[in-house]
């Protein structure tokens, strides 16, 4: 029998658990079609796959802000709205970029930080 | 310098720099190791585009080769050790590309172009990148191959020559003299000053740092480094640094080719190339063919020698001619790698074990060797003389198993196999020794015409290096004929039948 990908039981646990019934019931079911296809050790890239591909049903985006100083209330909404749509987002704090902040929305990643510029610079300086 | 002076350039520099907010596609590492990464997300990224590893230190830069449903195969060039698992990886947006220019050489550069020769950092007065993997010229901005690329190695410059823009495989054991042969090569390019010298790139590939510091030494002590790039990938590298190397110098080559110049790239040696080709793709997960290599390792040669060529004029004529060299083991040349580059190339070299321990050194076997396009580039001189001396070699070798019994044999086979014996002798020539092609024209044309024939054969090497003396410091104005009009006209045929004659009679007078 041909393999059965993480991404397979991904959508299959998607679609069980989106029916809304019991799902600790239906959890404990697939689990049970897990160990019998021998399949258990693929668990985490399964969870992996689950999230990514539930947050693509719902249309979401994860959204990462990484800022030097904790952002101030009205330009967090700023840089959400720009961003637009369904966000899920993650919010640090790191001293280290000096100022400035770091967003990361999917696969991209927008570095406008105090430190980077500072890097840059630097090149320019002893390059130039 | 006052301190104004100072703070002017420093604004002058400032002034250049224009903070921008950076943005970028990324990724994480999912799994490292043996110079290979798992990367995730780059959903963007394209097929060998450099991708950069954020490392606490310096950033660390990678090439994507296997792009996959969830994942990006990369080989790390550089410290991968630096690399953790889950960190960030962005893509640049470029191919990966190396910096060309004039400015290189007489450098030593690892495969990404930065020095390693303790001579500081490379200013490009225009920094221009050229992408290492890039696509040979069409069939449109060639056209033959025309003029010579003399080696200075009496044997190959005869009977298998080479023109620039020709791509000649050197084949042979380990331990043989092959890299000698083209170390012996960039050094006549100054010799040969006929044509305007090729700019030499020299690519070492998994090879001992030791023998590339005696290279480079050599080369300098001849003065043959001003015009030489080498590109090191030392056997300590990694294998995606071996992997690369050939394709970086080759687009250092093609900066030339494109400027209207004349290049030669040697690739020392391709076997090695291979390997480390096999090592990438083995750990990519790619799946194996015969000996374990990938199934595109012909398609890896082929490209990489098919962008030696020669341009035309509305091109700028320009050329790229390519050595590359394959080491065999136990001279079995028809194994697999040697095979797929023998098919490749515009013909090979072979040297011998055998004829190197019988001390026909460089250990050249005319009988395989071959130059599918180098003779509509020779000489006229050299063609006149060089003809004669296929045949008679080709003659020599039929009868050699008749040499031991030569007392018995019939006037004509017995003189005929003396003849092979010192032609084959006059083609004998030491290491690091080149010889102007001019020098080697009145040697052969001595040999081919019978006037060695009176001489015994130890009396041969004497013969030549007192005839050499004697044309330089007495016919100085006949080898540059030779050298610029390229051929032996009856009135340079008959002054130097004067000269030979001359110098046999001084030889058995010595006696």
């Amino acid at each position: 029998m041909k393999k059965i990908t993480p991404l397979q039981y991904a959508i299959f646990l998607y679609e069980l658990t989106s029916q809304g019934a019991n799902i600790t019931k239906q959890i404990n079911e697939f689990l049970g079609v897990l160990a019998k296809n021998n399949d258990l050790s693929k668990i985490r890239e399964v969870i992996n796959d689950f999230e990514k591909y539930e947050k693509r049903q719902r249309g979401a985006q994860d959204v990462e802000i990484i800022s030097a100083t904790p952002l101030a209330k009205d330009l967090r909404t700023q840089i959400l709205s720009a961003i637009g749509g369904k966000i899920d987002v993650k919010e640090t704090v790191n001293p280290e970029l000096l100022g400035g902040a770091i967003v990361t929305v999917g696969d991209t990643m927008i570095d406008g930080s105090l430190r980077r510029k500072l890097k840059e610079l630097s090149k320019v300086l002893i390059y130039g | 310098m006052d301190k104004h002076f100072i703070i002017e350039t420093l604004k002058k520099q400032l002034a250049e720099y224009k903070p921008e907010i950076e943005q970028a596609n990324i990724g994480k590492v999912l799994k490292i190791g043996d110079g290979i990464a798992s990367v995730s997300g780059l959903s963007e990224v394209m097929a060998s585009e450099m991708l950069e590893f954020v490392t606490p230190n310096e950033s660390v830069y990678g090439v994507a080769l296997n792009l996959e449903e969830n994942q990006v195969g990369a080989v790390i060039l550089g410290d991968f050790k630096a690399i953790k698992e889950g960190g960030l990886v962005k893509s640049t947006g470029k191919v990966l590309s190396v910096p060309v220019g004039k400015e290189l050489l007489g450098r030593v550069v690892n495969p990404l172009g930065q020095p390693l020769d303790n001579k500081g950092p490379i200013s490009f007065r225009k920094a221009e990148l050229y992408p290492v993997e890039r696509k040979a010229p069409g069939v449109i901005v060639r056209e033959p191959v025309t003029t010579p690329l003399h080696t200075g190695i009496k044997a190959i410059d005869s009977v298998i020559p080479i023109g620039r823009g020709q791509r000649e495989l050197i084949i042979g054991d380990r331990q043989i003299g092959k890299t000698a042969l083209v170390i012996d090569t960039i050094i006549n390019q100054l010799q040969d000053t006929g044509r305007k010298a090729p700019v030499c790139i020299y690519v070492a590939i998994g090879q001992k740092q030791s023998k590339i510091a005696r290279i480079v030494e050599e080369l300098k002590s001849r003065g043959a480094m001003e015009r030489t790039i080498v590109v090191l990938a030392s056997a300590a590298d990694a294998a995606p640094i071996w992997y690369i190397a050939p394709y970086a110098g080759c687009a250092m080559g093609e900066y030339f080719m494109d400027k209207g110049e004349d290049a030669l790239v040697i690739y020392d040696d391709l076997s090695k190339h291979a390997w480390a080709y096999r090592q990438i793709s083995l750990l990519l997960r790619r799946p194996p063919g015969r000996e374990a290599y990938p199934g595109d390792i012909f398609y890896l040669h082929s490209r990489l020698l098919e962008r030696a060529a020669k341009l035309n004029k509305a091109n700028g004529g320009g050329s790229l001619t390519a050595l590359p060299l394959i080491e065999t083991q136990l001279s079995d040349i028809s194994a697999y790698i040697p095979t797929n580059v023998i098919s490749i190339t515009d013909g090979q070299i072979y040297l011998d074990p055998e004829l190197f321990y019988q001390g026909t050194r460089p250990a050249l076997n005319v009988g395989l060797s071959v130059s599918r396009v180098g003779s509509s580039a020779q000489t006229k001189a050299m063609k006149k003389v060089a003809s004669r001396l296929r045949l008679e070699l080709a003659q020599h070798r039929e009868l050699q198993s008749f040499v031991q019994f030569a007392s018995e044999l019939d006037e004509a086979t017995r003189k005929r196999i003396e003849r092979g014996q010192r032609l084959t002798e006059i083609l004998k020539q030491p290491p690091y020794a080149p010889i102007p092609f001019e020098k080697q024209v009145c040697l052969i044309y001595a040999g081919v015409n019978g006037y060695l024939d009176s001489l015994p054969l130890e009396k041969i090497s004497e013969f030549e290096s007192q005839f050499f003396q004697y044309l330089e410091d007495r016919k100085g104005d006949m080898l540059s004929k030779i050298r610029e009009t390229g051929d032996l006209t009856e009135e340079i045929e008959k002054d130097l039948k004067s000269a030979i004659e001359f110098q046999i009679h001084a030889i058995n007078a010595g006696n």
